[in-house]
């Protein structure tokens, strides 16, 4: 299966695609009023401490919104099409979106506020991606 | 944040027309510099006005596009204008509906009485839409974080946003489709369209998905070309060539998405800042959303004109699908939509080519697709994660 390989000049882009190596979901969270960046800009816009760490997500979120892509905009993703694209809310931030795609499911059946959870699959030696599954709803799911 | 002072604001309506207009030939591909284009729509336009370069005081231009296409400066110089003002407002789209403003407020402060905006793009050498372009995305986090998943290509974004509008207020494929077939229609009018093949119904419904629920006929096209408008003060206005136009109302609002992540993050999904800029802009005018006769929105995909005719007050919320697919936003219809064709049809010039549409509506030159009696018409136009709303009168 074809894919694109993450630019990987910015450290915020090495650390996060070397936790997805380790099976781990890292997002950036602010040393000063502990919420979550995303995308990590250069001060926090509700507190602007400038410093944040990265920290484990449980990768459980919802599906805020989707598309089936059915043309391929690179010719590395022909061979994924169709596919669904998605903006996934974790539970622990609604207000990022993650983008993802979702997979070990029916395309059909994606819909906004679906239950997802993170599952990491191996493109090759050195890529692992983190993609999302539909999952069992449960409490932190009311996120709309 | 403190909302903008309307008494104020108040006083510039009406200080600004729009006095000559031109665009160059709309095409998917020239091999001509962007650079020679806008000179040839900025000469076009001033021509219009009866004016040349020489009595230029200032230039106004978006700040995302024009710098990498046809830098202010190449194009001041390639005209030999001396400039006494000179200012890049915000970006895309959201630029050229800014610039009668922009110009008000150099004429408020003396700074000089001719000013000149245009746009030249060279999308046709491009992958389709300004999220493909690399200088967008400097920032890498694209590159870092969405493209790797998939988030390829300008049409995800914006199927995501009609994805998001049919979860909270529902939209059928039909719905959808009349903006596509409304406003393709309105390009079949037009002479200078790059695309005049009108789209029926029937056969918007059996085209491909791009990304669902976007069809083919939803997405823009691809341009290659140049737009420019001259403006000046009301004085001046009325002893040049044609009948001016009038700057009546304009408001910009920005959301807290930066450009790194505007389709992505921004805190309003589906994009939603142009409500606050055409609050704006009525406010300065002192006109309300029922009096507007006509409508020019910046249309790269279909949802985005539903969004925004509801986020200008021009439907009720959540009202916008129903209100095309009833017939309203047709040539004849109770609030005509992107009578050139839009970017749908006309050509891919972000906001240029509405702004100029609208001036050729309220001068009355626009033929079959002409809205009778057409005195006050309104252009929103948008760029990453800002927005612009202009309102303008026949003179």
């Amino acid at each position: 299966m074809g894919f694109i390989a993450p630019d990987l000049r910015s450290s915020a882009a090495q650390i996060f695609w070397e936790g997805c190596s380790r099976s781990v979901l890292l997002m950036p969270r602010c040393q000063g009023c502990q919420r979550f960046r995303w995308y990590l800009q250069v001060a926090c816009p509700w507190c602007w401490t400038l410093e944040a760490d990265w920290v484990p997500v449980s990768g459980d979120g919802v599906v805020f919104t989707f598309t089936v892509v059915e043309r391929a905009f690179n010719p590395a993703l022909a061979d994924w099409i169709p596919f669904v694209s998605a903006l996934i809310q974790p539970i622990e931030s609604p207000d990022i979106r993650f983008v993802s795609r979702i997979v070990n499911c029916d395309i059909d059946d994606v819909h906004v506020g679906m239950p997802v959870s993170v599952e990491f699959c191996r493109v090759d030696d050195r890529l692992v991606m983190p993609l999302f599954r539909p999952r069992i709803a449960g409490p932190g799911d009311d996120t709309g | 944040m403190a909302d903008v002072d309307t008494a104020l604001a108040r006083r510039l309506s009406g200080t600004c027309a729009v006095v000559g207009v031109a665009e160059t030939a709309l095409v998917k591909v020239t091999e001509r510099d962007p650079r020679q284009l806008a000179v040839e729509a900025v000469l076009g336009a001033l021509g219009d006005a009866g004016l040349t370069p020489r009595d230029v005081d200032g230039i106004v231009a978006d700040d995302e596009v024009t710098p990498r296409t046809a830098p202010v400066n190449e194009v001041a110089a390639a005209l030999g204008i001396e400039r006494s003002f000179s200012v890049h407002g915000p970006p895309a789209g959201s630029g050229q509906p800014m610039a009668p403003m922009l110009a008000a407020m150099a004429m408020a402060a003396g700074q000089g009485s001719v000013f000149v905006s245009y746009l030249a793009v060279d999308f046709g050498r491009h992958e389709p839409g300004l999220a493909n372009f690399s200088y967008t995305n400097e920032a890498g986090d694209a590159e870092a974080f969405e493209k790797p998943l998939g988030f390829v290509g300008t049409p995800l974004g914006y199927a995501m946003a009609a994805t998001r509008y049919r979860y909270l207020f529902g939209l059928t494929d039909r719905q959808l489709g009349a903006v596509a077939t409304t406003i393709r229609r309105h390009g079949s009018l037009n002479p200078a369209a790059q695309l005049r093949k009108a789209v029926s119904m029937d056969e918007y419904l059996s085209s491909p998905y791009i990304a669902r629920p976007l069809r083919l006929p939803d997405c823009c096209l691809r341009t290659t070309g140049a737009g420019a408008f001259v403006m000046t003060g009301k004085e001046r206005a009325r002893d040049l060539r044609r009948r001016p136009v009038y700057m009546r109302g304009t408001g910009y609002a920005a959301s807290t998405a930066s450009r790194r992540h505007h389709w992505t993050q921004r805190p309003e999904f589906p994009f939603r800042v142009t409500r606050q800029a055409a609050q704006r802009a009525f406010a300065m005018a002192g006109v309300a959303p029922d009096e507007v006769q006509f409508a020019q929105i910046q249309d790269p995909y279909s949802i985005q004109v539903v969004l925004q005719l509801e986020d200008c007050g021009l439907c009720a919320p959540g009202e916008g699908a129903s209100f095309v697919e009833d017939g309203h936003i047709a040539i004849g219809g109770r609030l005509p939509v992107n009578t050139d064709g839009g970017q749908l049809s006309h050509g891919y010039l972000l906001a240029m080519t509405h702004v100029i549409e609208a001036v050729r509506q309220l001068r009355g030159e626009c033929g079959a697709r002409q809205v009778v009696d057409a005195e006050l018409g309104l252009v929103s136009g948008f760029g990453p994660g800002e927005s612009t709303v202009l309102l303008l009168e026949r003179g």
